[in-house]
């Protein structure tokens, strides 16, 4: 089944089929949550309020639209929404880095580039890391990325060459 | 004609495909000749391939359960029986006045012996024992919960052995007996979460091995498989080659397999 048909299901009172959709959409949603906060207990509090809001506010579904784009729509508004009760510009860049967030017990082969790596996204603006984030790792198009973040294609494009121009030139001062 | 610096700054677009056709062949005839764009170009290439390789983080336990429950709760609000979770409630208060009740009768007592012995310094046995009682107490309240009626009720269950450090026999029965055959797969599935925290228990492996051939949910399959690789079991990779080979196996399910297969071996 597709993720949109699961989601009419859900809409239309077969909760169980959510948690299909729970365990297919949580990873990616809970490593976006984490690369946009870089903290550990606000994106799990975060990726939890989600897919309750997914349960709740399933009616709110539109039969037929894009799941993807619907599920990240609703994550951003929590983001955003959470980010200003905190009075804490979405801007603002990671001032404290937990580095074990990421890395702890994992053996990678390229451990040090990616460490480095995650390092220099933190650094990054929220925005541009957000735009970066749902294009190079979620494999997202501008034209999907302007849908969710109800910008244009021309705009988010802008974005995020220069996010990806930033975070290239950051990495390299950290080497 | 372009200079480098002009040049270097197409160059996420060259590689995104995204210029005219008279663009992209005059970026490519520079490139042919000129070293440092080359060069800035590969740079390029290495750090955007080197993004989607980014480790990622697992959902953590306390997230997968908050949201089962509310997913049992909403469930149980929609065909109208609010009221089963006030009825459990309840019965959850007996217990709980009867836990309290059988708990003030033994500070009680042993208060009471305490301000005899006090100065016999005799009271430190009897401490420990009032707190095994309490320990003993709270586990059979636990374990009733197991056998309630409400999915939600049960999930609570499962994630209240959370709070168990160290297991006993009949705590590991009953988690193993929910993952074999409660009636919920939500259920079943945070059964399988829990128990992995005792995966140095033969008997736990045993129970996931065993859960792993019969339950023909794709969640729970999937999550077993998970589990199973984490605690680097061998003994589950040839009931991991033959999911692998199953034609009747969902795609994701042989998918699971045959990565989990690729880490063990």
């Amino acid at each position: 089944m597709t993720d949109e048909q699961l989601m009419e299901c859900v809409a239309k009172g077969d909760l169980d089929k959510a948690s299909t959709l729970f365990e297919r959409y949580s990873p990616t949603l809970h490593n976006f949550f984490t690369k946009l906060t870089y903290d550990r207990s606000a994106s799990e509090d975060l990726t939890q309020n989600l897919f309750v809001r997914l349960l709740k506010y399933r009616h709110t579904y539109r039969i037929g639209a894009n799941f993807r784009s619907w599920i990240f729509q609703m994550a951003r508004n929590i983001f955003y929404d959470q980010a200003q009760e905190k009075r804490k510009m979405p801007t603002d860049e990671i001032k404290e880095y937990d580095q074990n967030i990421v890395f702890e017990q994992q053996n990678w082969e390229q451990k040090e580039e990616l460490e480095l790596l995650d390092k220099a996204l933190a650094k990054l603006p929220t925005d541009q890391r957000e735009i970066l984030w749902l294009n190079r790792y979620e494999n997202m198009t501008y034209s999907e990325i302007a849908k969710i973040t109800d910008s244009t294609e021309s705009a988010i494009k802008m974005k995020a060459h220069r996010a990806l121009k930033n975070l290239k030139e950051i990495y390299f001062k950290l080497m | 004609m372009k200079t480098c610096t002009e040049i270097q700054d197409l160059l996420i677009d060259f590689l995104e495909k995204n210029l005219d056709t008279d663009t992209h062949a005059e970026v490519q005839k520079h490139l042919e000749k000129c070293e440092a764009c080359q060069t800035e170009l590969a740079e390029l290439q290495d750090f955007t391939n080197l993004i989607p390789q980014m480790p990622i983080i697992t959902v953590p336990q306390n997230v997968k359960n908050t949201f089962y429950q509310t997913l049992e709760q909403e469930k149980a609000s929609l065909i109208g029986k609010p009221l089963i979770l006030r009825t459990v409630r309840w019965y959850e208060t007996v217990w709980t006045k009867a836990a309290a009740a059988v708990l003030i009768l033994a500070l009680g007592f042993v208060l009471g012996h305490f301000s005899q012995k006090n100065a016999a310094g005799e009271n430190q046995p009897e401490i420990a024992d009032l707190q095994k009682e309490v320990k003993e107490m709270k586990q059979l309240v636990m374990l009733q919960m197991f056998k309630k009626e409400s999915a939600s009720e049960r999930l609570q269950a499962v994630s209240h052995t959370y709070e168990v450090e160290k297991p006993d026999k009949q705590l590991l029965t009953a988690l193993i007996e929910t993952l074999h055959y409660d009636r919920n797969v939500n259920v079943r599935l945070a059964a399988a979460n829990a128990l992995s925290r005792f995966g140095n228990e033969p008997e736990v492996r045993e129970a996931l091995m065993m859960a792993l051939r019969k339950q023909t949910e794709p969640n729970i399959q999937i999550a077993l498989i998970e589990l199973l690789v984490s605690l680097k079991e061998t003994k589950a990779l040839p009931e991991l080659q033959q999911i692998m080979q199953g034609k009747n196996q969902p795609e994701i399910v042989r998918f699971k397999a045959a990565e989990g297969v690729k880490v063990l071996l």
